[in-house]
């Protein structure tokens, strides 16, 4: 179990590493996530008035 | 009707900022004082001495050099004012009178000491700007009174050597009432159901009274008040609907011909140049100074959307409504000046409210300056008239 | 010739890797971006369940996951000490940007009647927080900069659904688009239902001053107007100033119905005049070839403690102070940071949010390294210490001298001081950004042309739309930027990839 949790913490950096070389991070946001919210926005029924 | 015996004689003074009665009070010596914003007490320019012009840009075809100063992105009237003045059209002026009201207005009077304008015919022109309240505490009405001391009498004073006092500016409060109540009178016959005198003439009367030395309107400003009251009218009223007119600067009579063309009256004139607010008696009241009283009417009765506390923005609402209902009108037109900040938002919500809380018809309008697009105005209006005839006919239901 | 643009996917413009910089700073580099991402997991933590509520509710909200890209965009290039000043004042910025957010969202009565909602005194625009100082228990929160400026930093698209609802209901396009967005995320419901009481108020311009009465129609507690002088360099209007201040001060105790703490207040204004001091200091640095201070992220965090801060956030002089170590450090050791530099430039007018980056990619892309912006000069103003009516005077002066507000009121000859801060700078090109709906610096255009014939400077325009970049793309302002450089300035790109490329449908 501690060997477990020991190459899960040390694989934290690399894994992190390759997350931000190849900018997955804001792959993900853009093309993974911010289609969904912009659909969540346009199903929202708002209270528009003056 | 019958024309009216001095209209011609009018509209002819309306041709040129620089009008004959302009010229001869220059020429008996008296100081042309000019201005464009309410902000500006038209009265404290009539002290002795001295005579307010309300500046107008009549004629204007195109702003080329207004353009290339504020590019065509700013609103129309300003770039015309600065085109006029570019061109020496108001170089009879003894001296410019102006308030940072509105961020494109104010930088248009800028010119005049940005480029030196009218000091080369008149070294002692000068042109005073002055901070105004957004809000009406009583600290705002005791700054507005300490500015029109320090921008308006204090340099008159000095460079004119004008006499500001008490009893000099009770005198010219006295005079200005005069000319408000000749002019209201007349301005008060559009409540009835036929009045006796056409939007359009009363429009060519306001400004007359705005844009010439007062002390050489006022014989043909009476007079033309008793014809008024004399005058017979047709047998029935020639127009469709009558309107309240509200929003910023209209100052081409011609705007107003183009809405009774449209079978519109305009029987409430509330905008910038016009007579609702501008032509209200000052009340002078027991121990205040007269400067007092001027500060406090101007600031009290003003319109301006640039007022931002509640208590103002629900009186430009009632006011309509009590023009509406003062003036029997039937509908309501908001115009907005193309690129005016202020009204294009107080369009937006006038128009609203008026509709939908009210249910007043109403319309907002863009327009530009001069009558260039006068044929897609002339469709909105024939438009809203039949619209509001309709709802005559449909009993209130559109 | 490099060839940067090949780095990014076409139209979305998100990068395929990030930026190799060298071994040390592309670690550092990313060391700052695990920090970045631990103020953002720091920042959930705050109230998880409110602020993905939030992030579902708000579309406004949603442009905030653009934020890590922006960091990317704005420190592009950048090496060394440049770089290390920019993550410095850049986690500052994120952490109080983040802490803002998460306040709205665990003080929003539209997730439940909250008694934390309260404790907020909400301010309208640009207003700067030290009004609130003297009162410890209270915190003040921003209305609109935060669904809308901030925002649009990070993504471009957020803004113009919010203006497009104005139009709809009748607002011209030509209408200032920051207020026009700020109108429509009122109408559209999109303010969280947060505070005590509002704070409006006429800065800086003629929309702001009509957006606010808007906006105070959609909002559910008292609102009060702090309506200051536009005449600021006038002594005359000081009284009036000081007066609107009190009002204003006294509204947010009947509403909150805390007391005004002189102590306290002076301890907020202490920390305000150290921020002010340490930006005086900055720019002597910035004055230099040996400046690490450079591009985008100094103007925005100057922007950002002047708006937000003002004394309230102790992190933000940490930083400050920190920058300044680096940036000292660098000036003793001779460090060129910004090492492709042709020209130096200052930028003037409002420029287009939704291209933060401009100025990094002059840099990246023609060597024009800008050194000061407009906004570097708003506020700034030293407040009393120890006499409580100078001090308020003071917050008004401030508050007067606000960003925009600085330049576009109280007089032709305040926009007409880009000349004097070229020199004061040492920049040979002068940049006015052609805001096309501020009306203010436009009626102003003309003499800035003259002035710079006179003066015999080089001067180019920027076209923007501000909060709308589907009026006046990225790309468009680029080609204009361009344009000047090869026909006027007679010079060849030093990337040539990056004088046109498409990122319109990106963040």
């Amino acid at each position: 179990m501690k060997k477990k949790l020991l190459i899960g913490a040390m694989s934290i950096v690399p894994l992190s590493m390759l997350i931000y070389w190849f900018n997955l991070d804001n792959k993900l946001l853009y093309y993974g996530v911010r289609p969904i919210l912009n659909k969540v926005y346009d199903s929202r029924k708002r209270d528009v008035r003056l | 009707m019958k024309d009216l015996k001095h209209l011609i004689y009018f509209e002819n003074l309306l041709q040129d900022a620089n009008n004959e009665l302009v010229k001869q009070a220059a020429a008996e010596g008296k100081k042309a004082l000019g201005y464009t914003c309410y902000f500006v007490p038209e009265v404290l320019l009539n002290l002795g001495g001295c005579f307010s012009v309300r500046l107008r840009a009549p004629g204007t075809t195109n702003t080329d050099i207004g353009t290339y100063y504020m590019t065509n992105k700013t609103c129309p009237f300003t770039r015309s004012i600065l085109e006029r003045s570019m061109e020496g059209g108001y170089n009879f002026l003894s001296a410019m009178f102006s308030s940072e009201t509105c961020q494109m207005m104010h930088r248009a009077h800028e010119y005049f000491d940005i480029m030196g304008l009218v000091k080369e015919q008149n070294p002692d022109f000068f042109m005073s700007m002055m901070d105004v309240p957004f809000v009406t505490t009583k600290a705002a009405f005791e700054h507005y009174e300490g500015q029109l001391k320090k921008y308006i009498l204090e340099p008159l004073e000095r460079v004119y050597g004008v006499d500001v006092s008490d009893g000099a500016i009770r005198a010219a409060i006295a005079e200005h009432n005069e000319i408000c109540r000749i002019v209201s009178e007349i301005g008060d016959l559009r409540k009835l159901p036929n009045p006796p005198v056409t939007s359009y003439e009363f429009h060519v009367i306001q400004l007359v009274s705005e844009c010439c030395p007062q002390y050489l309107i006022k014989e043909k400003l009476e007079e033309t008040l008793k014809e008024i009251k004399k005058r017979k009218t047709d047998p029935k009223p020639n127009y469709r609907a009558r309107l309240v007119v509200t929003g910023s600067e209209v100052d081409d009579p011609a705007f107003t011909k183009l809405l009774e063309d449209c079978g519109a009256y305009v029987c409430a004139d509330r905008y910038c140049y016009g007579s609702i607010p501008g032509r209200e008696q000052i009340e002078l009241r027991e121990g205040e100074s007269a400067l007092t009283a001027v500060a406090r009417h101007y600031l009290t009765t003003s319109q301006c959307p640039r007022f931002m506390n509640k208590e103002k923005q629900l009186q430009r609402r009632q006011c309509l409504k009590d023009l509406v209902r003062d003036y029997n009108a039937d509908g309501i037109l908001y115009l907005q000046m193309k690129f005016c900040e202020f009204w294009s938002y107080e369009r937006v919500m006038g128009v609203h409210d008026m509709n939908v809380v009210e249910n007043i018809p109403c319309i907002g309008v863009e327009k530009e300056y001069t009558m260039a697009s006068a044929g897609q105005l002339r469709t909105r209006f024939q438009a809203f008239v039949e619209s509001i005839e309709i709802k005559k006919i449909q009993g209130g239901k559109m | 010739m490099a060839n940067e643009a090949k780095r990014f996917y076409k139209g979305s413009g998100i990068a395929k890797h990030r930026e190799w910089r060298g071994l040390k700073d592309t670690f550092y580099d990313y060391t700052q971006w695990a920090i970045n991402l631990g103020i953002l997991v720091k920042f959930v933590t705050k109230s998880p369940v409110r602020i993905v509520k939030g992030l579902f509710e708000y579309r406004w909200f949603g442009g905030y996951i653009g934020a890590l890209h922006m960091i990317d965009k704005c420190t592009a290039g950048m090496r060394g000490p440049a770089l290390r000043v920019s993550h410095t004042q850049m986690h500052a910025i994120m952490t109080g940007t983040t802490n803002m957010i998460a306040d709205s969202m665990k003080g929003d009565r539209r997730f439940g009647d909250t008694k934390y909602a309260d404790k907020f005194v909400m301010l309208e625009q640009t207003m700067c927080p030290e009004i609130a100082a003297g009162f410890p228990n209270l915190k003040t929160l921003p209305l609109e900069v935060l669904q809308g400026l901030l925002g649009t930093y990070m993504d471009q698209n957020l803004a113009p659904f919010y203006m497009d609802i104005m139009e709809n209901v009748g607002l011209p396009a030509d209408s200032c688009r920051l207020s026009a967005n700020a109108a429509g995320v009122a109408i559209n419901d999109d303010y969280p239902e947060i505070g005590a009481c509002l704070i409006t108020n006429n800065m800086p311009c003629d929309s702001s001053t009509m957006n606010s009465q808007l906006i105070e129609r959609r909002v559910k507690i008292p609102t009060t107007v702090a309506g200051i002088p536009m005449r600021w360099e006038d002594e005359s209007t000081d009284k009036y100033a000081l007066a609107q201040m009190k009002d204003t001060i006294k509204f947010i105790e009947d509403t909150t119905g805390e007391k005004f703490d002189e102590r306290a207040f002076f301890s907020v204004i202490k920390q305000h005049n150290k921020e002010v001091r340490n930006e005086f200091e900055a720019w002597e640095y910035a004055k230099t070839p040996y400046s690490a201070y450079g591009h985008v992220i100094c103007p925005l965090f100057h922007a950002f403690y002047f708006t937000f801060s003002g004394g309230t956030m102790p992190f933000i002089d940490k930083a400050a102070k920190k920058a300044l170590r680096i940036a000292e450090k660098a000036y003793r050791s001779k460090v060129v940071s910004f090492d492709k530099t042709r020209h130096r430039m200052i930028t003037w007018g409002g420029p287009g949010c939704y291209y933060v980056d401009f100025n990094t990619w002059a840099y990246n892309c023609w060597g024009v390294l800008v050194v000061a912006g407009m906004d570097m000069f708003s506020g700034n103003v030293i407040i009393s210490e120890d006499n409580l009516d100078d001090a308020l005077l003071g917050v008004a002066h401030n508050y007067e001298r606000g960003v925009m507000r600085r330049h576009l009121t109280g007089g032709y000859q305040h926009l007409l001081e880009v000349w004097d801060e070229a020199e004061r700078f040492n920049c040979d090109i002068v940049l006015v950004y052609d805001d096309i709906t501020c009306k203010g610096a436009m009626g102003l255009s003309g003499v800035v042309n003259d002035q710079a014939k006179e003066k015999n400077k080089h001067l180019v325009w920027v076209q923007n739309d501000m909060f709308d970049h589907r009026t006046i793309s990225r790309n468009e302002m680029r080609r204009q930027f361009s344009d000047y450089m090869t026909a006027v300035m007679q010079e060849e790109p030093l990337d040539a990839s990056l004088v046109d490329f498409d990122d319109y449908e990106g963040w």
